[in-house]
């Protein structure tokens, strides 16, 4: 599996996950700020409010190049208001694009942090907010 | 109640901590509990030695916080120090190693707010090391009179009572120039001040470190040469311990030269534990003698030691073969011969004396051959060139201190008018001196040999002719009939006498 491919799928992984916590009347775009909201409270003593802020634009930057309606989200300045926008960029988007966008925001994220800290770091990061995390390491590849 | 002899003094102990070097230079450790700072200019590797230091002593029960302010945060961290060998992915992983970031509190300029997140971090956590870096760029940040009050000097005083009271040892990082130490406040309230310099010298860039202050120890004074590898951080002692003098019993065996002649001219060989200098013009054979003096330990089951500075160790080993010592690569593959190549450019009389100290301990060599002294200046960074002669006198005493007997070659520029026997004074660290020179002779540019000083025995007078030959040194007998030989340019006298061989 290449290693976007592999983000890709931890990105799906963490998308269920937060929804299935949600049970009744929880969407994508909940479980998406749910996400990132921790993402968020994880990395904030990494890089501070505004790194975990620049990490989810650039993230949200890439994923408007395959998903262009994500165009008007935009980072939020803290873990509350994380993801700024949702609602008229979202209005018209059915469940399914909706999730494939945020899976594909939150690989980026991932993706980002290997980068920079490398695949160790990055699980261990993503293990201590979810434990139970998809874990295998990613194929050779790089992320483009 | 104390008693005369110390008991009941409470102990201090030392950080196990695995940086070489830093345990000696420190005077036997940093202590636990400490409160300390590295300072020094950007890019001397204060924050590699911190961290370094926080790997060795992390673990799951007392961990590591290292807390950044400003500049570098902990994910750049993290992306740069985990290319160091010392970085152990499991200790962050098991939460022995924790980072986090100072900065919000720092951008507000907020101390008490910054304290009030260390205290939080401690009590939960209870580390054994806490790391602020950068603590200058925090200095920097906070007003002078910050909204609750709190002075820099009483942010450091409660920050250093707090991580003390919490039995943690403390290491704020900070860029200061030497200029600095005498206007802040973390210098008086800092236990220990650990200073690390970058020299440039022309083209040359040296690494020092310096124990500027540490309390309740005798750290070793003096610049001591820093490296910075994959490894980390490594420092090499200014000063060796050396054997105390009244403690040698000094043998009174000598070692063979593996020359028998030389050996008779030396009144038996060299006395053990000596330093011998072999002087000579280029090609004179002081590196086969080096070889012979060696290789006469070998044949005894002696182990011995070659540092080579000019030649590399094949052509080296090859020429030993073609003196009659065919056996030196087998030697080194068995241990009994340790070959070290130094020849860096930048190179510290303490590195080189630290390797050739690790070759005598691994081995239990007791002969030292140093070939040359003049390729081991050249190798030397030009700042230590300036210090060449008082490091070799430090490091010749180490060795031969250590019950080691030491052979140097030097090649020497040769005049045909004057008698110099050694440039640069270099000959007063040498217990013996052997010169060579060339001498013309009946037509003929000639080898000569003499041993000029052996310090508390007789030697002898003689002038000896000699040649490099196919089982190494051959020496003839004395040189009579002449005048004048040590000028190089000897004069017939009447009597006749025939040299050899």
């Amino acid at each position: 599996m290449s290693q976007v491919a592999a983000y890709r799928e931890l990105g799906e992984w963490i998308l269920a996950y937060e929804l299935a916590l949600l049970k009744d009347g929880g969407s994508p775009v909940a479980a998406a700020e749910r996400a990132c909201q921790r993402f968020y409270r994880r990395l904030s003593p990494l890089v501070t409010l505004g790194g975990s802020q620049a990490f989810l634009a650039r993230s949200l930057h890439r994923a408007v190049a395959e998903f262009p309606f994500l165009e008007g989200v935009q980072a939020g300045p803290t873990a509350e208001e994380c993801l700024l926008g949702l609602d008229p960029a979202l209005n018209d988007i059915d469940a399914t694009a909706t999730t494939a966008a945020f899976t594909a925001v939150l690989s980026h994220m991932i993706g980002l942090l290997v980068t920079f800290i490398g695949h160790e770091l990055t699980m261990h990061a993503i293990r201590e907010v979810w434990p139970e995390a998809y874990t295998s390491r990613p194929a050779e590849g790089g992320l483009t | 109640m104390t008693n005369a002899d110390g008991a009941g003094r409470v102990e201090i102990d030392a950080l196990a901590t695995t940086v070489p070097g830093l345990q000696e230079v420190t005077g036997g450790g940093l202590p636990e509990y400490s409160f300390n700072l590295i300072a020094g200019a950007p890019g001397t590797g204060k924050t590699t030695l911190s961290q370094q230091i926080m790997f060795d002593l992390a673990t799951p029960e007392r961990p590591a916080l290292h807390f950044t302010v400003l500049g570098e945060p902990p994910l750049k961290m993290l992306r740069y120090q985990q290319q160091f060998s010392f970085f152990d992915f499991a200790k962050v992983e098991d939460g022995s190693v924790r980072f986090h970031s100072l900065s919000s509190e720092a951008l507000r300029g907020d101390l008490r707010g910054i304290l009030d997140v260390i205290r939080r971090e401690v009590e939960a956590a209870q580390p054994a090391v806490v790391v602020v870096d950068s603590f200058r760029t925090l200095v920097h940040a906070a007003p002078d009179d910050d909204d609750a009050g709190l002075s820099l000097s009483g942010f450091l005083q409660e920050l250093a009572v707090l991580l003390t009271t919490w039995q943690a040892t403390t290491f704020l990082v900070g860029e200061y120039m030497d200029a600095e130490t005498h206007d802040s406040p973390v210098f008086t309230i800092a236990d220990g001040v650990l200073w690390l310099h970058q020299s440039v010298d022309r083209n040359s860039v040296v690494r020092k470190f310096q124990v500027l202050k540490m309390r309740g120890r005798a750290p070793l004074p003096g610049l001591h040469t820093m490296r910075i590898t994959n490894e980390g951080v490594q420092i090499f002692p200014r000063i060796i311990r050396r054997v105390p003098e009244a403690d040698r019993t000094r043998p009174s065996e000598r070692l063979s030269l593996g020359v028998p002649v030389l050996d008779e001219m030396l009144g038996g060989g060299i006395p053990a534990w000596d330093a011998v200098l072999v002087a000579g013009p280029s090609g004179s054979g002081k590196s086969a003698l080096a070889t012979q003096f060696i290789a006469a330990g070998l044949e005894r089951n002696e182990p011995g030691v070659i540092a080579v500075f000019e030649e590399h160790p094949r052509v080296y080993l090859e020429r030993a073969k073609t003196l009659g010592h065919p056996d030196m690569d087998a030697m080194i593959r068995s241990g009994l011969l340790q070959m070290l190549y130094l020849r860096p450019l930048d190179l510290s009389v303490d590195e080189a004396l630290l390797e050739i100290q690790e070759a005598v301990t691994r081995s239990g060599a007791k002969r030292v051959s140093i070939d040359s002294l003049s390729g081991f200046e050249l190798a030397l960074a030009p700042t230590f060139r300036e210090d060449f002669r008082e490091s070799l006198y430090r490091m010749v005493g180490t060795l031969t201190g250590a019950g080691v007997t030491v052979f140097m070659t030097m090649e020497v520029p040769q005049s045909f008018t004057d008698l110099e026997f050694t440039p640069n004074l270099v000959s007063f660290l040498a217990d013996d001196l052997i010169v060579q020179r060339y001498i013309e002779l009946d037509g003929q540019l000639r080898k000569a040999m003499m041993v000029v000083k052996m310090r508390g025995s007789g030697h002898s007078r003689d002038i000896r002719l000699y040649d490099v030959t196919e089982s190494g040194l051959a020496i003839g007998e004395r040189l009579t009939g002449y005048a004048g030989v040590v000028t190089g340019v000897p004069l017939r006298l009447n009597v006749q006498s025939e040299p050899s061989p």
